[in-house]
């Protein structure tokens, strides 16, 4: 029932869809040759099937805590949660939280909230378009899109980035997938279709294109 | 490509008859010869070579015409400033031959001709050049009126350079991103000993140079010796090993910005270069001396000479003049006896001649050497292709002509080292002050920014040994300044023993053509003409005489400028100041600065739907919306029609998931909300709309939208579709500034809207929500939660369009499925979606005004008709001042619903077309249209207030002048009293 904001983006490229949790999502390439090269060089997939959330609030960091979650301690940074999720702090009391394949995590925390949110924090309904960016061409293709210092960022550090990116705000961290540095990008929805659009461009340019999501993530569907 | 093929045997040896044999240091690779075509001639030359290296090499200097009176010209710098060899190759219209690569195949022409280079027709514009004086075009040509278009279509064919080829295909030059510790501009013996010394501290370095190879001096200044490349080697050798050194060649930083943002433009692309220091080593322009039939080919800089001999082993002349003012020129002489020529004489200006050791070496060689002297003119070749001789006339100790006497050298080029510029746009640009050094007679850094640095040349530092020491303490201090830790190690620079650069190398003729700007074929006499016009400051005069305005953008001719005028005024040159020097400082491509398209668009997650349904779409702010869907066999019209009839009648669906859509939480969300909007919010219930009206602090209207109660502390506010950011952002300023325990969310991106409207609305929505929408349980102006085919949603019953509706939000990612049940549903009852144009008439017939096209940027509540949505009595809201001084003004305007006759069938009048009164404007119509509802075409205006009385006649103003007669009526226009959507 849930569509990926950048589903449509895929309809011409051949390959195989399938359904991940209730989203139809592009799985494979049909040439998988094409596909490993794409990895290798510089990819790009969606995977916005992920589930996620957010909060706000001057009491979220504590509603967070209280559900034991890893909460980072300084602003724009991050900490891994079970099942490969992901729990971002964006600013000083704001936060985002994204689900890995198995996790459960985003959706306890969206019925916990409610519709009105609770004293203190109040909840934020992300229905971004989540990319992942990978393969070797990643700093020079930054370099085109962004006009942040990626060289400056180690990823042991757990920073997110939140900056513009082909004139769209977007929120960034840089990764390891399926033992794989990649940057997982997210922004919002409406924005995905230019988005996806201009990126695979360039990443077409660059010798990469679409690398489906069963490559990141191995036996989604 | 045959003719080529054919030619090129023949052309190889007699066309290379200038090429030396192979040397050290060349930039060519004789390896792999190449030929051309230029003016329907072959020439040959190597990878490597420039288009004007190659076409030199083969003796011939004539590659030009100017730009004004179309004398012969060729070379004058070799370095990026050669505006009159200026080419085109098809499709690039602005090729600088001194620069540009020379490749296989080309087809070159020179521009600005008529009938090609030897016969252009334009050539006998020179006979009439005393008539055509600077600024004469100001004077001559406005009357009488009825000539100027002749005059304006006879000056556009003459001026001009290259012509635009319109096949040209676009090309996406993509930009980049890069940074640096520190950002080294100039790879020359200062530049690269600044950019060692800032790799030893630590700091990464990116070191740019525009031409093909890093060096600087040191690729052509050998004054017949070893020395120079020898250097060279030496520092490149240590450069390539530093790590932390990327030399960037071919790339030129062409503009300055804020915060050390540097643009960096090479063949490929541009870069945008952010650099945490920056260390200016760009060097110096070498600048003309300036005397009659300065401008023949075979004249040209000594720099110039020497780099067609050193990179393209080119020798310009057999017999060589030098004319000088410093021991560069000495330098040159002595490098163009290594290559083979021979030098008549070294013609010095200054009354002492050169003290240093290069005298000796000169002398020693044979060459006639001329103390105090000048080159009075040139003396052309035949046909005036070519120099053939100078005329060498004596300097008085005052620096005058003596007329009397003089030698007459014979020679085929004359080479111009007279003195420098600097090469100080960037740091004109940075915000560096400069001073004028009369030690030096040039302008140096005096005062520069933090984080910016020079040297060298441009920091008038010229003896070699000098710009090594002064590029050193530059790179250290830019790597302290980034943040490395540098062991305080003072450099100490020698002061320079004396200036290159004579300050007066302006030599008068009675004849004149002694050019100062060849771009603009300005001669001297111009500048007198100028300052008898008072265009006596420099800006004024740049203005009048177009000098610097060129191609070139005044490197050569700008600082004489300013000597001519400070002479003129009889002032310094400090008191005279410089031209303003903007970004980009040289001429970049089109293509470079256009790059990619990146516009950001908004698609609402049912575009795809409005696409299968043959929506047309309309931008709306970034956002991509259905103005109305096709219809096979109707017309636009038609088909909008039809739509507004599908609400009025039966039921149709908008997507409305472009409004602005935000939520607020928090104890202090209702206080918060009663400030920022002037309606009252405080006793709004739960589960209630209202109307919204926002305001900035002027009091004029900025938005509106709805405020949605969905709990004590929990608001849902919808915004204008184009509103929304800006919204977001003032709420968020005003929260903090306020000190509000809010939480103030933009769900716009995250919700999903659409507008159910019609009779038929509620039958369509019933089957699949989760609790009862009929009247009694969701009466007009409610919101609920509830679900919709499983997906939860909020249900406003709002009346936009005047009719029973509820407009929609659910998750964006569940937009799509809940459109696609409603209009599944809406079949059984002919569902219609609609698009904005229907939705803006249903609205008109509503009287709803559309903020910001039936208000303005001056546009108050009272004004635009909504002072019943303002509650002057609350203790505050944004623009509640202004608009208590507002209601004490008399207004200007007033917006009223107008109405033209029921059977009026002339042409419509349009939005903005004006209201006539008694011949004076008294309004103007801010949306119109032809209702079919109504039968009658009905709109809103702005109207002088004296002639809002409901049932007065006016009169709208059409393009062509035309009246049409139309009465003020009241609004709303359709079910004035609301009842169709209260069912």
């Amino acid at each position: 029932m849930r569509q990926s904001p950048i589903e449509h983006c895929f309809s011409q490229l051949p390959g195989d869809f399938g359904q991940v949790g209730d989203m139809r999502t592009f799985l494979r390439l049909a040439d998988s040759q094409a596909e490993s090269l794409n990895l290798e060089t510089i990819g790009l997939a969606d995977c916005s099937f992920l589930e996620r959330t957010g909060l706000k609030g001057p009491l979220a960091m504590e509603f967070l805590s209280s559900l034991g979650l890893p909460v980072p301690q300084r602003p724009n940074h991050w900490e891994p949660l079970e099942g490969g999720g992901i729990l971002m702090r964006l600013g000083m009391t704001e936060f985002f939280i994204e689900d890995g394949p198995s996790g459960g995590i985003a959706r306890l925390i969206s019925e916990k909230l409610g519709m009105d949110g609770i004293e203190g924090a109040y909840p934020v309904r992300r229905q971004d378009a989540a990319l992942i960016l990978c393969g070797t061409k990643q700093n020079d293709f930054l370099s085109q899109t962004c006009n942040v210092n990626f060289a400056e960022i180690d990823e042991k550090n757990r920073q997110v980035v939140m900056t513009n990116m082909v004139g769209v705000s977007v929120v960034m961290v840089q990764n390891k997938i399926n033992e794989r540095y990649s940057w997982k990008i997210w922004c919002d929805g409406t924005f995905g279709h230019y988005f996806w659009e201009t990126l695979f461009g360039i990443t077409l340019e660059m010798g990469g294109g679409a690398v489906g999501c069963n490559r990141l993530y191995p036996g989604l569907a | 490509m045959t003719d080529l093929s054919n030619q090129q045997a023949a052309s190889n040896a007699a066309l290379e008859k200038n090429r030396m044999a192979r040397q050290d240091g060349e930039w060519i690779d004789r390896n792999q010869p190449l030929h051309f075509v230029f003016e329907g001639k072959t020439y040959s030359g190597f990878v490597g070579d420039t288009i004007s290296s190659a076409i030199a090499a083969s003796g011939n200097l004539f590659m030009g015409r100017s730009f004004k009176y179309h004398r012969p010209r060729g070379i004058l710098s070799m370095s990026n400033h050669d505006i009159n060899t200026m080419m085109q190759d098809d499709q690039d219209p602005t090729i600088r031959a001194d620069v540009v690569l020379a490749q296989n195949g080309m087809q070159l022409r020179t521009v600005n001709t008529f009938g090609g280079l030897k016969s252009d027709r334009g050539r006998y514009m020179n006979c009439l050049s005393r008539f055509l004086p600077a600024g004469f075009y100001y004077k001559t040509f406005h009357t009488p009126k009825w000539l100027f278009p002749m005059w304006e279509k006879m000056f556009r064919t003459l001026t001009g350079l290259g012509k635009v080829n319109f096949e040209t295909p676009r090309r996406y030059t993509a930009k980049r991103y890069a940074f640096a510790d520190v950002l080294v501009i100039g790879s020359g013996p200062s530049g690269l000993s600044a950019a060692l010394a800032a790799a030893k501290a630590g700091a990464q370095v990116v070191v740019v140079d525009e031409n093909v190879r890093p060096g600087g001096s040191l690729t052509y200044d050998y004054g017949g010796m070893d020395e120079s490349p020898a250097l060279l080697g030496r520092l490149l050798s240590e450069v390539t090993a530093c790590e932390k050194i990327e030399i960037w060649a071919g790339t030129l930083a062409a503009g300055y910005y804020s915060d050390n943002w540097i643009a960096l433009v090479d063949d490929q692309r541009m870069t945008k270069m952010r650099a945490k220091t920056v260390v200016v080593a760009s060097g110096s322009y070498e600048q003309p001396c300036v005397f009659r039939n300065n401008d023949l080919p075979g004249v040209m800089m000594a720099s110039a000479a020497q780099r067609l001999l050193r990179r393209y082993a080119v020798r310009v002349g057999r017999n060589f003049v030098v004319l000088t003012s410093n021991s560069a020129g000495y330098r040159a002489a002595l490098d163009m006896v290594s290559g083979g020529a021979s030098v008549a004489a070294i013609v010095d200006m200054r009354p002492e001649g050169e003290l240093s050791h290069w005298h000796e070496l000169a002398a020693g060689l044979g060459i006639r050497i001329l103390a105090g002297h000048c080159i009075y003119e040139a003396i052309p070749e035949p046909g005036r292709y070519g120099v053939s001789a100078a005329v060498v006339k004596r300097l008085s100790s005052a620096g005058e002509i003596e007329q009397a006497g003089g030698v007459t050298f014979s020679c085929d080029a004359i080479l111009m080292a007279v003195g420098y510029a600097p090469a100080a746009n960037l740091l004109y640009q940075a915000g560096t002050k400069m001073r004028y050094s009369h030690e030096i007679e040039q302008f140096v850094p005096d005062l520069l920014p933090e984080s910016i640095f020079a040297c060298g040349r441009v920091n008038g530092v010229y003896t070699l040994s000098s710009r090594l020491l002064d590029g050193e303490r530059a790179g250290l201090e830019a790597a302290q300044k980034a943040g490395y830790v540098v062991e305080q190690k003072r450099v100490d620079v020698p002061a320079e023993p004396s200036g290159p650069t004579h300050p007066y190398p302006i030599i008068s003729h009675p004849k004149g053509m002694n050019f100062v700007d060849f771009d603009e074929d300005l001669h001297l006499r111009d500048f007198y003409v100028s300052v008898q016009e008072a265009f006596d400051n420099i800006e004024l005069m740049k203005r009048f005489t177009t000098v610097g305005m060129g191609p070139s953008q005044g490197k050569h001719s700008n600082m004489n400028a300013i000597r001519i005028l400070a002479r003129l005024k009889g002032k310094n040159i400090d008191e005279i100041g410089t031209t303003t020097a903007r970004p980009f400082f040289h001429p970049v491509k089109l293509s470079h600065l256009a790059g990619k398209g990146f516009t950001p668009e908004r698609l609402t997650p049912m575009h795809h739907r409005h696409q299968e349904l043959g929506a047309v779409f309309m931008d709306a702010g970034n956002w991509k919306r259905p103005e109305y869907y096709q219809i096979e066999g109707l017309s636009r019209i038609e088909a909008i029609r039809q739509e507004v009839r599908s609400v009025r009648t039966n039921v149709g669906m908008i997507d409305v998931g472009t409004l602005g859509k935000i939520e607020i939480f928090g104890p202090d969300a209702v206080l918060f909300i009663e400030r920022m909007y002037t309606g009252l919010f405080a006793k709004q219930a739960v589960g209630t709309t209202r109307y919204a009206l926002g305001l900035d602090e002027t009091g004029v209207v900025i938005d509106d939208g709805v405020v949605g109660r969905l709990a004590q502390e929990h608001f849902f506010v919808t915004t204008t579709t184009t509103g929304s950011a800006q919204i977001y952002r003032e709420m968020n300023r005003w929260a903090l500034l306020w000190k509000m325990n809010v939480g103030i969310v933009n769900a716009t991106g995250y919700m999903a809207a659409m507008n159910l409207a019609g009779p038929k609305s509620r039958a369509v929505l019933a089957p699949h929500c989760n609790i009862d929408v009929s009247d009694a349980s969701v009466p007009y102006l409610a919101l609920r939660t509830c679900e919709i085919g499983g997906v939860s949603a909020r249900i406003m019953r709002v009346g936009f369009v005047g009719e029973l509706g509820y407009e929609i939000h659910v998750p964006s990612e569940k937009g799509a499925y809940v459109w696609d049940l409603l209009m599944q549903e809406g079949q059984k009852y002919g569902i219609q979606p609609f698009g904005v144009e229907a939705q803006r008439i249903l609205r008109l017939e509503k009287g709803h005004i559309i903020v910001s096209q039936d208000t303005d940027g001056l546009t108050n509540p009272f004004d635009a008709a909504c002072g019943w949505a303002v509650k002057m009595n609350k203790p505050f809201f944004i623009g509640q001042r202004s608009l208590k001084i507002a209601q004490a003004t008399e207004r200007k305007q007033v917006l009223a619903g107008f109405a033209l006759a029921e059977n009026y069938r002339g042409e419509l009048p349009k939005e903005s077309h004006l209201l006539i009164e008694a011949g004076d404007i008294a309004g103007r119509i801010t949306s119109i249209t032809d209702s079919e509802a109504l039968g009658r075409v009905i709109g809103l205006c702005f109207v002088r207030p004296d002639l809002n009385e409901i049932g007065r006649m006016v009169q709208f103003r059409l393009s062509d002048g035309a009246l049409v007669p139309a009465q003020i009526v009241a609004t709303p226009f359709y079910d004035p009293d609301g009842m169709r959507q209260k069912v």
